[in-house]
């Protein structure tokens, strides 16, 4: 091979001694192939990273309408709510019997014709 | 399973010409992809011994060929043809195992036994490797030199490469590449003759 290797080390094999699995080298190549470069993979690769970038905007663009949507729905409860028999017939169980009657006495006047 | 001797003969079929192709190919974006895979077959076996001599396990050969091969792949457009496309590989596989013997020994760190030790007892407890005595006593002084001497040795050794090429894979000049593996030889022999 060259004049700088020894009589010592040529007294051993180059045989290192290291193996490896039958077939290691072709399911090696094919295997690679089929993880890293098929045409799915190569163009999943190239797109990735604005799917990537259209799935956050999407997931930004749904809490946020989700939000809206969510106030909006609990608003029209309310109204909803103080408009019905249930929120009269709370309040009036509040007021005490001095505070019903002045304000049975102001609706008379209300609905009065003078 | 097959061996070091089955790769040593399939070297001279190594055609250059094929490579250069394969090196035109990849310029080509729709053809890139089926050009790399070229690529991997005609370069793997190679890459593969260069890396399994540095890391001596198979399993961490694996990792590191495929890590090689994406990194590869992943950078083709800073490959710009100035060099060789195999020297390029033979590069970023070189980087890839002293990067991963430099992990290796952080891990090892705390351990009271040397890292050296650590290496050789993993690589007679692989089920890849069938070396006679001789084989492990010569694995056991390669592993007794720096990782940087141990490149150029083996290199030298067992691939045969000229200086000039292992020049332009580490970067170092062919004066501190023969006075490296001078020193290399003398010090496995030393070795050798003291285990006798």
């Amino acid at each position: 091979m060259d004049k700088e290797k020894t009589t010592l080390i040529d007294q051993y094999s180059k045989k290192s001694g290291f193996e490896v699995p039958e077939n290691y080298f072709e399911d090696f190549a094919s295997q690679f192939e089929q993880q890293h470069l098929s045409t799915t993979r190569v163009v999943w690769n190239r797109w990735r990273s604005w799917v990537y970038a259209a799935a956050v905007f999407t997931g930004i663009f749904l809490v946020g309408f989700g939000f809206v949507y969510m106030q909006d729905t609990i608003e029209e409860k309310n109204m909803e709510y103080l408009a019905s028999d249930l929120y009269i017939d709370t309040v009036i169980q509040e007021l005490s019997e001095e505070e019903l009657i002045e304000v049975i006495l102001a609706n008379n006047d209300l609905y009065s014709n003078d | 399973m097959a061996n070091y001797r089955y790769f040593c003969s399939i070297l001279n079929f190594m055609d250059k010409e094929q490579l250069q192709i394969v090196s035109q190919e990849l310029q080509k974006p729709a053809k890139r992809a089926k050009a790399f895979a070229d690529l991997v077959r005609l370069t793997q076996e190679r890459l593969y011994w260069h890396i399994r001599k540095m890391v001596l396990d198979h399993e961490d050969a694996n990792d590191i060929l495929q890590n090689t091969f994406i990194k590869a792949w992943k950078g083709l457009d800073n490959f710009r043809g100035e060099s060789q496309i195999f020297t390029w590989l033979y590069r970023i596989a070189t980087n890839e195992s002293l990067t991963f013997l430099a992990s290796q020994r952080m891990k090892n760190v705390v351990s009271s036994s040397d890292f050296e030790d650590v290496l050789f007892d993993k690589l007679s407890a692989d089920s890849y490797f069938d070396g006679d005595e001789a084989a492990e006593k010569l694995q056991k002084a390669i592993l007794t030199l720096p990782e940087k001497q141990r490149l150029v040795f083996n290199m030298k050794y067992y691939d045969d490469i000229t200086y000039e090429e292992m020049s332009e894979i580490l970067g170092t000049s062919v004066g501190a590449l023969k006075a490296s593996y001078h020193h290399a030889v003398k010090k496995i022999e030393n070795y050798l003759t003291d285990s006798d």
